[in-house]
């Protein structure tokens, strides 16, 4: 299936240049794995516009979101 | 001399935040005779587009003088003078506020400059919201900042200069935001509060301002918003990328999920690809924005959500911190 991925800031370097190919049914860790996003960096995901758990099991277009630690001011 | 308006009779008023009553007697003395002579002077002053009169700083500043009022509120009579001696009711504003104007009503302005706001951080993000808060007209607000400013902050805090390079930031705010608006009233605190001294640095505000730097920190500053039952208006960068976010009382909030530091173990992503000016000030621009928003009318479109942007590939969006 397909998503639409966008890896923020530290995750930047493995944000796919168009939509992602995932195995069907995927969780949002498993999305991470296929994309080679390294999970401990990973602090919160949103799926669809809402936070979501890594468990999530995920959808054919879901947009999700992958957001690191971030605490600069 | 006529007496003080009712203030619900005034022209452009919308039904948000009431503002505050029960000023000490000299001073709600002193507020009405300030709304009675300036409704008086309204003929006056010619009304300039978008229908409003506006009232030069000096005439305003003069009054104070005379009056013994803080100019605070003076600026706020002006808001709440029912104009005289004019055939149609054009309100009075204080001329520095005209441009607020019609994004905000007078009674908006004038709850501005009644608010009271606790702002922890007076770095990057706290030198542009100062500024914007100050600008705007927020009444009264608290800071606090125990650094000294080095050459790594001048790329992006307002607050710093070259002249001011190991100078306190907490004394940079005062000289900065008397110049920018003498009404405001602020105080300052000149230490980094623990989650003690955040608790009691925030308590009775009407909104926390997060313009702290590194996590734990605002782990700190979330807890005792918490525990104050304040809303907490977030904002944290990265590089490009950063979010700003409404916390309100008892609602999950960016800390809840952020933690105090990589799980790692490894450099925060802040350390890693840098806070740039632009990022800062965006993120700083919004809170404000946010917190204009909140002040005027209670709400603001953030209450419960969350931000998120990146500025390499222009991406915004909105996501909601309930699961």
């Amino acid at each position: 299936m397909i998503l639409h991925v966008k890896c923020f800031a530290t995750l930047e370097p493995f944000q796919p240049a168009g939509p992602a190919e995932v195995p069907d049914r995927a969780t949002a860790a498993g999305a991470a794995r296929t994309l080679g996003l390294p999970l401990d960096e990973v602090a919160i995901v949103f799926v669809n516009g809402a936070v979501a758990e890594l468990d999530a099991v995920l959808s054919d277009g879901d947009e999700v979101k992958f957001f690191p630690v971030v605490g600069g001011g | 001399m006529a007496a003080g308006p009712d203030r619900d009779g005034l022209p452009g008023l919308d039904s948000g935040v009431p503002l505050p009553d029960g000023l000490p007697g000299s001073l709600a003395q002193g507020l009405a005779e300030a709304r009675a002579r300036l409704a008086a002077l309204a003929s006056s002053l010619a009304p300039v587009p978008p229908g409003l009169r506006p009232v030069p700083g000096e005439v305003l500043a003069a009054l104070a003088r005379d009056l013994n009022l803080p100019l605070r509120l003076v600026e706020r009579a002006a808001l709440e003078a029912v104009p005289e001696g004019v055939p149609e009711a054009v309100p009075l504003v204080p001329a520095r506020y005209l441009r607020n104007m019609r994004t905000f009503t007078p009674r908006d302005q004038a709850r501005f400059l009644e608010s009271e706001v606790a702002m922890p951080g007076l770095g990057g993000l706290g030198g542009h919201l100062l500024e914007l808060l100050a600008r705007a007209g927020v009444g009264r607000i608290r800071a606090a900042d125990g650094d000294r400013f080095e050459e790594s902050n001048l790329n992006r805090q307002l607050l710093s200069a070259q002249a001011t390079l190991g100078r306190s930031k907490a004394r940079a705010a005062v000289l900065r935001a008397a110049q920018a608006n003498p009404a405001v009233e602020l105080t300052v605190r000149e230490e980094c509060l623990d989650q003690e001294g955040l608790a009691a640095f925030i308590r009775g505000a009407d909104l926390v301002l997060d313009a702290l730097g590194g996590l734990a920190p605002r782990a700190d500053l979330a807890r005792a918003a918490a525990r104050e039952g304040l809303p907490l208006l977030t904002a944290a960068v990265a590089g490009t990328s950063g979010y700003v976010a409404l916390v309100l009382p008892g609602e999950p909030g960016p800390a809840d999920f952020l933690g105090v530091g990589a799980r790692t173990g490894g450099e925060p992503a802040e350390v890693l690809l840098g806070t740039p000016g632009p990022t800062v000030a965006l993120a700083a621009s919004l809170q404000a924005s946010q917190a204009l928003s909140f002040l005027a009318r209670g709400a603001a479109c953030l209450s419960g959500r969350m931000l998120l942007f990146d500025l390499a590939d222009m991406t915004f969006q909105t996501v909601s911190l309930s699961r």
